[in-house]
C-alpha cells in the first residue's frame, strides 16, 4: 500500500505566528480565531522553543475508541481521522487520550476541534499558510528514520 | 467460523469491526436483551436534557449491521451458555452453537435494599428505554426527582433532569461526591460547582425508604427521619460487572481474562466492562470500566477471535465528564489515599477562584495518575505517560507549569512524538496448532498464571 501524504511538523523552524491557526478556522469555521483552529502552537517566549499540535490522523487512532458518540472515524479509503463535528457532544474524551494533544476544545460550542487535512481542498490551509515553511505536506517512507527533527538551538 | 456475540455496546461493536477487517466470510451473531439499534450510553444524559435528540443516539449508522453482514439477535436474553458443548441457549427455546464466544454484557446496576423500590417512578439510569421514561415522566408534568448516589451516574442523571426541568436533591451516603473518579479536594471544588449551578445535594445522608401513594412515589425519607417530597427517583449507587453468564469461568471481581482476552476457554472471550484486565498504574488486575477501553478491548478481542494474534496492554481506569461547562477529567491513580500501597507522590497546581485543580501522581519516578478539573493542560501527553510507564521523573515540576509542552520530554520519546511514529499490527498469521475444545482441569490460568504479566 502507498504511504499516503502527511503533514510533518518542524519545530525547529516554527517563529509561533500561528498564522497557521488562524488559516485553519478562517477555513473552516469563517473567523480567523487562533482558539479555533484545529493546529495549536505551544509556546515558550523566555526558553524560546514552539511547537504544533497537529492531528497525526494515526492508524491506530485512540480517538476513534474514545469516542462515546460514534462521531468520529476512520476513512479506511483516505485514511484520514474525520470528526462529525454535528454529532460531538462535548465530552472531552478524544481529548483526554490523544498523545499529540491535537485535538482541541471549542468552549462556547462545547465540541472538539479536529484536524480533517482540508479534505476538500488541494492542500491544507496550514501547510499554504505557513511563511516558514515550519508545516510540510509528504510522504515519507519511514518516518522514523528521516532525521528530520533537529535539536532546537537555544537562543542567543 | 460461527461468531457469537452476547451484548451490543462499545465492545461488542469494536469486535464486529475487527472481525470483519481478518475475516469477511465467517457469520457473526449479536444477541443483545435490549431492543435497540447500537446506541451511545453515555448520551442518555444528555437525550434527558433535551440537548441530544434521539437522532444523536445512535453510535453507529443505520446501516452498520447489514454493511458488517450481522445476524442481529435484539430483544433475546441469553439463559446460559454450555461451555463444554459450545451452545448459547436463548430464553424462550433456541440454542446456538458457536465457533468463538465473546461475552460483552457489561455491567448491571447494583440496586440496594431499600424499602419501596418497586413504585411507579423509581428507575435506574442505564439504558436508553430507561431515559425515554424519564423523558416521558418529565413532559406529564413530573418536576421534583430525587437521585440517589452521587457517582459519575447518578450526577450525569441529576445533569440531565436539570436541564430537563425539574428540580433535583442529590443523596450520597459517603461524604463527598465523585468518591471513586476524584479526590477529596477534587470532589470539593465539584460538589461547589454543582451548588452554583443550582443542584442540591447531600452528603453522609443515606434513604432509609422510599414512601408512595397508590402504587406511585411521593418522597423519600432520608436517615435522620427528613422526609423528602418528590415524584421521580433515580436509583444510581453504582454498577458490578455483569457476570450472569459467568458460571464455570473463572472469575474476580470481573471475568478473568489474558492478554488475549481468552477466559478459562480459549474459545471464550470477554471484553469490555464485565472483564478484568491489568491495570497499568497499578500493575494488578482490575476492571476498569469505561466507554474507551471497552471499545478498544472489543477491537483486540475481535482480532484476537477471528485468529490474529495481538496482545492488550492493559488498560487504564479514566473518565472524562463536564459540569457546568467545567471539564473534569481523572486518569489512574488519582487518590494515594484509598490505595493500599504507599509511597505515592503528588503535585497540585490550583486556582479554586478560576474552577482550577490539577493534580499528577508519582510513584517511583513514574506518573500513576492525574486529575484535570477546569484547566486540561497537556492530559493527552500525561495520559500517554501513564500509558507507557516511562520515567518521567525529571520532569516532575514542570508538567503542571502554564506552558509546559511536549518539549519537556525525554528525547527519544519527544522525537517518535514528533515524527509519527504510529503503532502498526502485526503481520497477519493464522493459528496452525490444533484447536482445542476446552482445557482439562489444569487450563491456563492456572498453568499460565505466573507467565502472565499481571
Amino acid at each position: 500500500m502507498p504511504k499516503k501524504k502527511q503533514i510533518y511538523a518542524r519545530p525547529d523552524l516554527c517563529a509561533g505566528c500561528r498564522i497557521c491557526a488562524n488559516a485553519c478556522a478562517l477555513v473552516h469555521r469563517g473567523e480567523a480565531n487562533p482558539r479555533l483552529g484545529a493546529v495549536r502552537i505551544r509556546q515558550n517566549l523566555i526558553e524560546r522553543y514552539e511547537f504544533q499540535e497537529i492531528c497525526r490522523h494515526c492508524e491506530d487512532p485512540p480517538c476513534v475508541d474514545a469516542c462515546m458518540t460514534g462521531c468520529i472515524s476512520k476513512d479506511p479509503g483516505t485514511g484520514l481521522v474525520i470528526q462529525d463535528q454535528s454529532r460531538c457532544a462535548g465530552c472531552w474524551m478524544c481529548l483526554m487520550v490523544c498523545p499529540y494533544g491535537a485535538v482541541g476544545r471549542d468552549v462556547i460550542k462545547e465540541v472538539a476541534i479536529k484536524c480533517d487535512r482540508c479534505a476538500g481542498r488541494k492542500a491544507p490551509a496550514c501547510v499554504e499558510a505557513c511563511p516558514t515553511g515550519a508545516l510540510v505536506l509528504e510522504t515519507r517512507e519511514d518516518a522514523a528514520e528521516e532525521p528530520f527533527f533537529a535539536e532546537p538551538t537555544v537562543a542567543g | 467460523m460461527e461468531y457469537v456475540i452476547i451484548g451490543n455496546s462499545a465492545a461488542a461493536i469494536g469486535a464486529v469491526e475487527s472481525i470483519r477487517k481478518v475475516d469477511r466470510e465467517g457469520t457473526v451473531t449479536v444477541i443483545s436483551s435490549e431492543k435497540e439499534h447500537v446506541y451511545s450510553r453515555p448520551l442518555i444524559a444528555h437525550l434527558v436534557a433535551g440537548e441530544a435528540g434521539e437522532d444523536k443516539m445512535p453510535y453507529r449508522q443505520a446501516d452498520f449491521y447489514r454493511k458488517m453482514g450481522v445476524r442481529l439477535l435484539l430483544g433475546h436474553k441469553v439463559n446460559g451458555v454450555n461451555y463444554e458443548d459450545q451452545k448459547v441457549f436463548i430464553n424462550g427455546g433456541g440454542e446456538l452453537a458457536y465457533d468463538r464466544l465473546l461475552i460483552a454484557t457489561g455491567s448491571k446496576v447494583s440496586v440496594p435494599s431499600i424499602p419501596g423500590l418497586g413504585l411507579e417512578g423509581v428507575t435506574a439510569f442505564q439504558t436508553c428505554a430507561e431515559a425515554r421514561a424519564i423523558v416521558e415522566m418529565l413532559k406529564a408534568g413530573r418536576k421534583k426527582a430525587v437521585v440517589i448516589g452521587a457517582g459519575l451516574i447518578g450526577l450525569r442523571a441529576a445533569y440531565g433532569l436539570q436541564k430537563g426541568g425539574a428540580g433535583v436533591t442529590v443523596v450520597e451516603f459517603l461524604p463527598r461526591v465523585l468518591s471513586r473518579v476524584l479526590d477529596a479536594e477534587g470532589s470539593e471544588l465539584v460538589e461547589s460547582i454543582l451548588k452554583k449551578g443550582g443542584l442540591n445535594v447531600l452528603t453522609g445522608r443515606s434513604v432509609r425508604e422510599i414512601t408512595g401513594t397508590g402504587g406511585r412515589v411521593a418522597g423519600v425519607v432520608l436517615d435522620n427521619g427528613e422526609k423528602l417530597p418528590c415524584d421521580l427517583v433515580v436509583i444510581a449507587t453504582g454498577v458490578a460487572p455483569n457476570l450472569e453468564l459467568a458460571a464455570g469461568l473463572k472469575t474476580g471481581r470481573g471475568i478473568v481474562v489474558n492478554q488475549f482476552f481468552q477466559t478459562s476457554y480459549s474459545n471464550v472471550y470477554a471484553a469490555g466492562d464485565v472483564a478484568e484486565t491489568m491495570d497499568i498504574p497499578r500493575g494488578v488486575p482490575r476492571v476498569n470500566a469505561n466507554w474507551p477501553n471497552a471499545h478498544e478491548q472489543g477491537r483486540v478481542a475481535g482480532l484476537n477471535m477471528a485468529g490474529r494474534p495481538v496482545p492488550y496492554k492493559g488498560s487504564i481506569g479514566m473518565n472524562a465528564v463536564s459540569f457546568c461547562g467545567v471539564p473534569v477529567i481523572s486518569i489512574g491513580v488519582f487518590d494515594p489515599d484509598a490505595e493500599p500501597e504507599s509511597g505515592y507522590e503528588t503535585k497540585i497546581r490550583k486556582n479554586p477562584e478560576a474552577n482550577i485543580y490539577q493534580k499528577l501522581v508519582f510513584k517511583q519516578n513514574r506518573l500513576k495518575g492525574a486529575i484535570f478539573i477546569g484547566d486540561l493542560g497537556c492530559c493527552g501527553a500525561v495520559k500517554d505517560l501513564i500509558e507507557s510507564q516511562m520515567l518521567a521523573g525529571i520532569i516532575k515540576d514542570s508538567i503542571l507549569e502554564e506552558r509546559y509542552q511536549l518539549y519537556g520530554f525525554l528525547r527519544k520519546r519527544r522525537q517518535e512524538k514528533l515524527e509519527g511514529k504510529q503503532v502498526r499490527w502485526p503481520e497477519t498469521y493464522s493459528i496452525t496448532q490444533k484447536y482445542q475444545k476446552s482445557f482439562n482441569e489444569e487450563t491456563w490460568t492456572e498453568r499460565e498464571r505466573d507467565q502472565r504479566p499481571w
